[in-house]
C-alpha cells in the first residue's frame, strides 16, 4: 500500500495547528488513518458541559469517500443510535472530496447543536422528540451527565 | 465591358479587371468611376504605385467618397498581412498572460475562464460578438457568458496583490459613467485620480485620451495615447487612439499610418478601417502641385516621414507618385509596429517582493531591465525617423524596383532591430512548457544588449534627451513600491482543495473553481458535481474539456518556481509508477475483476464503476494501456482468480456522462502471486506464463491433433443452428486458420483461444486451461471437450 497522502499529512498537520473551537482531533500513534475526537457539546444545548468521544476512521478512498465517523459515547439524540452512526447527509450521498475532516466535525457539532427528529436515525428517540420535546432534551441531558462528564468517558 | 471588369474583380482577377478598366479607359475617355475602378483593381491586386496614380486621377475627374476607398483600405491591410507572413514574425499569436485580459490587455477585472482555458474580463468577454477565444482562436458556439462564474482564484489573488489596481479600477467605472453622460471634465478628473493610483494601467490613459479627444483637446489626447503605445505596444487600440487625435490634428498622413498599425495588429477594427479611408480620402483629395494652395500644404508644420514622402512623391511635377517607396516605407513603420507587439509580453507585477532570497533578486533584476528598456524603446522610437531617413535617402538613391518586393522587405529587415520590452527574467524554459501547447508560443526572447542598440542610445542621448517627455519620464521610473511583504506570495492560494498540493494542469469549471485536472476527473468519476459548490458539471464532463487554465499555469510558473518544478517531480514520479506496471516480473499490474478473457480474444467491456473509470484513464495517460483480466473469486479469502490474462486497449469510446466502451484484445496470460489495492482498484503482482517449447520429436504429433481438433471444431459449429453460428461470429469472429509456427508462441495457436472461448464450458475449466503452459495438454484437454461435445449433438 503506498504511504500516506499527503492531503492527510497536511489535513492532520492543519488540525494540530489550528484546532477547532471545542474539538480536538488526534491522530492514532499506530494508524494515521484513525483519529481521537472529543466533541465538546455546544452551550445552549442538552449536551453542553458533556465531552464526547468519536472516532474518525479516513477509508482508502478517501477523499473521494467520506470518513467514517462514530460516537464512542453514549448520546441521546435523534439522528444517533445506540451503536453511535450518525445520520448525517454530508457523510452519505452528499459527501463531496473538497469537504475535509475539519468540515465534518464542525458539522457534527452543528448537529448536537440542532437535533432533526424528521430525518430519524433512531425512532424511538425521535419520536420522544416529536411527542415530548422538553422530555426528550431532559433525557439528553441526563445521559450527558451520565455518560459524558470529562472524568468519567465511557466508552460502549 | 464595364461589367466583364467588374466580374473579374469579383472573382479576384485583379490583374484583368486593371486591362479591361485601362482600355475601356483608353477607348472611352476618363472618367472619375473608370480610374476608381483602375485604381481598385491595382490596390487589390498589390500594385499600390499605379493604385495611387489613379486615384489622384479619379479625384481630379470626380467627388470621391471616403466609403470608395474601402478597397484600398482592404488592398493595404493585406499587404500588411502578407508581411508578416513573409517575414515570418507572424507570431501574434497572444502568447500567455497572468494577470492581464487578452482583450483588453489591462488588468483582469472579474475574470470569467473560458472552456479554452484562457481568461478574460467578463465585460469584455460580453463585449466580443464573435464568441471567439482572441488568444487562442477557438469559438465557443454554446457558451452562455452568465453561466459563467468568475474564476475565484484568480479574482483573490487580484484582489490581494494589486490592491492600488483595483481601487484605480473602481475609480475607472466612475470615470466611464461621467463619460457615458458627456461629462467629459469629471470623466477626465476621476481617470487623472486613478493613473496616479495606478500609472501603469493604459486602459485608463486610453479613456482619458478618448475624453481629451471628445473634448478636442487633441494634443492632450495624443500624449495619453502615446503613452498607451508605449505601455502596450501590442495592443491595436492604441494606436486607434493615436490615429484619431492625430486626425484630429489634422495630419492625416500620420494617422494612415497609425490607423494601418492598428489594423496591422488586428484586421477586425472597423472604425479603424473608417478612419482610414477617411484617412487616406483627405491624402488623395489633397491639392495636386500645381495648385498654389499646395505650397500651404507642405509648411505644415511637423512634418513626419510619411507626410514628407507623400508630399514629396505626389507633389513630383509628373504626378507619377513612387509608392512603392513610401508604400515599403509604411511597411516597415507596420512591421515595426507588430514585432514590438509581438516582442512584448508586459505583465502587471504584483505590488509584492519576495523575501531577500533568490526569486526576489531576479524579479528586481527584472524590473530595473525593463525600464532600462523602455527607456531604451523610448529613445529607440524617436530615432526611428532619422534611421528610416537615412535608409530611404539611400532607398530612393538605388531604387529601380517597380514594387515593394521581396528585395525590399529584405533590406528592412536588416535595419529592424528586434526590441526588448519583456519584463520578466528569461525563464529557463521547463520541460512542462514544451509540453504544453498554450505556453510554448512564447517567442524566443529579444536579443537584449545589440550593440547596434547600445551605440545608438548613446550617440544619440542628447537627441533622446530632448524628446522624452515628462510624461515619458514617469513612465521609466519604477512602475511599483517596492514592499518586502513575503507572506503575500502564499503558497496556499494556489492548492488544489482536492489534494491539497500545488496545482498541477489546473482546469477551471464554469461555476469558477479551479482543481488539478486529475483531481476533478476523480471526482467526476463519483458524481458530476462540482466538489466545491456542488454545481452541476454534466455538460463540462461531457465536453470532455481538459484545458488548462493559463494564467494560473504561468502564476505558478513565475511566482512559484521552485514548487511548481518541485510539482511536476512528484507527477513525473506517479506517471513513472503507473507505466511501469506490468512492465517486470515484480511489479504490480491493475486488475479489472470481471471475467475470463484469452490471449489474441477480442473482448468490448462497458466500464462504468468509477474505481475502474479511473483505472482505465490511468492506464491511457500512463501508455501502457493495458490491465488484467481475473474473475471474481468464489473463495472467501481471495477476491479475485489465481489466474488471468492481460487485455491491451486498442480504443475507448467515453458517453457523455463519462461511462465508457473499451475495446481490448487479450494479450499474455499470468499466475497471481500476491493481491494489493490502489486508488480504490484491485492489484496484483503477477507471473506471466508461457507454453513450454514443444520437444521437436513432439512437433509431428501435436500438428496432427491440432489438425484433427481443428476440424472436430468445425463439425461442432456446422451442426449448431445458424442463429448460434451467427451469434458467435458476431461476438469472437470465424474460427481462425490452423497455424503452422505453433512451436515458437508463447500462447500457442490462436485458434485454440477462440474455441475455449466459444465453447459452453465451465469457468473453471476455462481458468485451468487458461494456466495450463504445455500445448500438447491443452489440446488434449480441447480434444475430450470437443468429442463431448460432437457426441452429445449427435444424439
Amino acid at each position: 500500500m503506498a504511504g500516506l497522502p499527503r492531503r492527510i499529512i497536511k489535513e492532520t498537520q492543519r488540525l494540530m495547528a489550528e484546532p477547532v473551537a471545542g474539538i480536538t482531533a488526534i491522530p492514532d500513534e499506530q494508524n494515521a488513518r484513525y483519529f481521537h475526537v472529543v466533541v465538546a457539546g455546544p452551550s445552549q444545548s442538552p449536551y453542553e458541559g458533556g465531552l464526547f468521544k468519536l472516532e474518525l476512521f479516513l477509508p482508502e478512498e478517501y477523499p473521494m469517500s467520506a470518513p467514517k465517523v462514530r460516537f464512542m459515547t453514549k448520546i441521546y439524540h435523534p439522528n444517533i443510535d445506540k451503536l453511535g452512526r450518525i445520520c448525517l447527509d454530508i457523510l452519505k450521498d452528499k459527501w463531496s472530496p473538497a469537504l475535509q475532516i475539519r468540515t465534518v466535525l464542525l458539522s457534527i457539532q452543528a448537529l448536537l447543536s440542532a437535533p432533526n427528529p424528521d430525518d430519524p436515525l433512531d425512532n424511538s428517540v425521535a419520536e420522544h422528540w416529536k411527542t415530548n420535546e422538553k422530555s426528550a432534551i431532559d433525557q439528553a441531558r441526563q445521559w450527558t451527565q451520565l455518560h459524558a462528564k470529562s472524568n468519567s468517558v465511557n466508552s460502549h | 465591358m464595364v461589367d466583364l471588369a467588374k466580374e473579374a474583380f469579383s472573382t479576384n482577377n485583379f490583374r484583368l479587371a486593371a486591362d479591361i478598366y485601362e482600355r475601356t479607359i483608353r477607348e472611352n475617355g476618363p472618367t472619375s468611376e473608370l480610374f476608381l475602378g483602375l485604381a481598385d483593381s491595382c490596390a487589390r491586386g498589390g500594385n499600390f504605385a499605379k493604385a495611387f496614380e489613379s486615384y489622384k486621377i479619379a479625384y481630379r475627374y470626380g467627388k470621391v467618397t471616403p466609403e470608395k476607398l474601402k478597397h484600398l483600405v482592404v488592398g493595404l491591410i493585406d499587404t500588411v498581412k502578407q508581411d508578416l507572413t513573409n517575414s515570418g514574425s507572424q507570431q501574434i499569436t497572444k502568447r500567455s498572460c497572468m494577470f492581464t485580459c487578452g482583450l483588453c490587455r489591462g488588468l483582469l477585472a472579474d475574470p470569467v475562464t473560458v472552456p479554452c482555458g484562457h481568461t478574460f474580463c467578463r465585460k469584455c468577454f460580453e463585449k466580443d460578438k464573435s464568441k471567439s477565444c482572441e488568444v487562442c482562436g477557438i469559438v465557443h458556439y454554446r457558451l452562455k457568458l452568465r453561466n459563467l462564474n468568475s474564476n475565484v482564484i484568480l479574482t483573490n489573488l487580484i484582489d490581494k496583490w494589486f490592491p492600488n489596481e483595483c481601487k484605480a479600477s473602481s475609480l475607472k467605472k466612475a470615470g466611464n459613467d461621467y463619460f457615458t453622460k458627456g461629462e467629459y471634465i469629471n470623466a477626465i478628473k476621476v481617470y487623472t485620480e486613478a493613473i496616479e493610483m495606478a500609472p501603469n494601467d493604459h486602459l485608463l490613459r486610453s479613456n482619458r485620451c478618448h475624453a481629451y479627444a471628445s473634448l478636442d483637446r487633441y494634443e492632450d489626447a495624443l500624449a495619453d495615447a502615446e503613452l498607451v503605445i508605449q505601455l502596450r505596444p501590442d495592443w491595436p487600440k492604441g494606436y486607434f487612439r493615436k490615429g484619431c487625435a492625430i486626425y484630429g490634428l489634422g495630419c492625416y498622413e500620420d494617422a494612415a499610418v497609425a490607423f494601418l498599425q492598428c489594423l496591422a495588429l488586428d484586421q477586425k477594427v472597423s472604425s479603424a478601417k473608417d478612419y482610414l479611408s477617411k484617412a487616406l480620402d483627405k491624402i488623395l483629395s489633397a491639392l495636386p502641385s500645381d495648385d498654389p494652395k499646395a505650397e500651404a500644404l507642405q509648411q505644415r508644420s511637423n512634418p513626419t516621414l510619411l507626410q514628407q514622402l507623400i508630399e514629396e512623391n505626389f507633389s513630383s511635377p509628373l504626378l507619377l507618385p513612387n509608392i512603392s517607396s513610401t508604400l515599403s516605407n509604411l511597411a516597415k513603420i507596420v512591421k515595426d509596429t507588430i514585432n514590438t507587439a509581438s516582442n512584448f509580453s508586459q505583465e502587471p507585477t504584483p505590488q509584492l517582493m519576495v523575501a531577500p532570497g533568490e526569486p526576489s533578486l531576479s524579479l528586481n533584476e527584472g524590473k530595473v531591465k525593463n525600464d532600462i528598456d523602455r527607456q531604451n524603446a523610448c529613445q529607440e522610437s524617436k530615432l526611428k525617423e532619422t534611421e528610416v531617413q537615412e535608409y530611404l535617402s539611400e532607398k530612393l538613391r538605388c531604387n529601380s524596383l517597380p514594387d515593394c518586393s521581396l528585395v525590399d522587405h529584405l533590406e528592412i529587415k536588416k535595419v529592424t532591430k528586434p526590441r526588448s520590452h519583456s519584463p520578466l527574467p528569461p525563464s529557463p524554459v521547463s520541460r512542462k512548457r514544451l509540453r504544453n501547447p498554450s505556453t510554448a508560443q512564447i517567442p524566443l526572447s529579444p536579443t537584449r544588449s545589440s550593440p547596434q542598440k547600445v551605440l545608438k542610445s548613446t550617440s544619440n542621448s542628447s537627441a533622446s534627451d530632448k524628446s522624452l517627455s515628462p510624461l515619458t519620464a514617469a513612465v521609466a521610473e519604477p512602475a511599483f513600491p517596492t514592499h518586502m511583504k513575503p507572506e503575500q506570495t502564499n503558497i496556499e492560494d494556489l492548492e488544489c482543495g482536492l489534494c491539497y498540493r500545488l496545482f498541477f494542469e489546473p482546469v477551471t469549471t464554469p461555476c469558477g473553481h479551479t482543481f488539478c485536472r486529475k483531481c476533478l476527473d476523480r471526482c467526476l468519476d463519483h458524481t458530476v458535481t462540482c466538489p466545491m459548490c456542488k454545481g452541476n458539471l454534466a455538460e463540462y464532463l461531457a465536453e470532455r474539456r481538459q484545458a488548462v487554465t493559463d494564467a494560473i499555469q504561468c502564476i505558478m510558473e513565475t511566482y512559484f518556481k521552485q514548487e511548481y518544478i518541485e510539482r511536476c517531480k512528484i507527477n513525473d514520479e506517479e506517471m513513472i509508477e503507473l507505466a511501469r506496471m506490468g512492465s517486470d516480473q515484480q511489479s504490480e499490474i491493475p486488475v479489472f475483476v470481471c471475467t475470463l478473457t484469452f490471449p489474441t480474444i477480442a473482448c468490448p467491456l462497458h466500464i462504468f464503476e468509477p474505481r475502474y473509470r479511473l483505472m482505465v484513464r490511468q492506464c491511457m495517460e500512463s501508455g501502457t494501456r493495458q490491465f488484467g483480466m481475473c474473475l471474481p473469486s468464489s473463495d472467501n479469502d481471495n477476491e479475485f482468480s489465481d489466474f488471468g490474462c492481460m487485455l491491451e486497449i486498442r480504443d475507448v469510446q467515453y458517453f457523455p456522462d463519462g461511462r465508457s466502451v473499451v475495446d481490448t484484445k487479450g494479450g499474455r496470460r499470468f499466475k497471481v502471486i500476491s493481491r494489493g489495492k490502489r486508488d480504490g482498484y484491485n492489484t496484483a503482482k503477477v507471473e506471466f506464463l508461457s507454453d513450454k517449447p514443444i520437444a521437436p520429436e513432439d512437433t509431428q504429433s501435436v500438428n496432427a491433433l491440432q489438425i484433427e481438433i481443428h476440424a472436430m471444431i468445425n463439425t461442432w459449429l456446422s451442426k449448431l443452428p445458424s442463429s448460434h453460428n451467427a451469434r458467435i461470429r458476431q461476438h469472437f469472429g470465424v474460427l481462425p486458420e490452423l497455424d503452422t509456427s505453433f512451436s515458437f508462441s508463447v500462447n500457442g495457436p490462436a485458434w485454440a483461444w477462440w474455441a475455449m472461448a466459444v465453447l459452453p464450458l465451465d469457468s473453471r475449466v476455462q481458468m485451468a486451461m487458461l494456466g495450463m503452459c504445455s500445448l500438447k495438454e491443452r489440446l488434449i484437454a480441447l480434444k475430450k471437450i470437443v468429442e463431448y461435445m460432437n457426441r452429445r449433438g449427435s444424439r
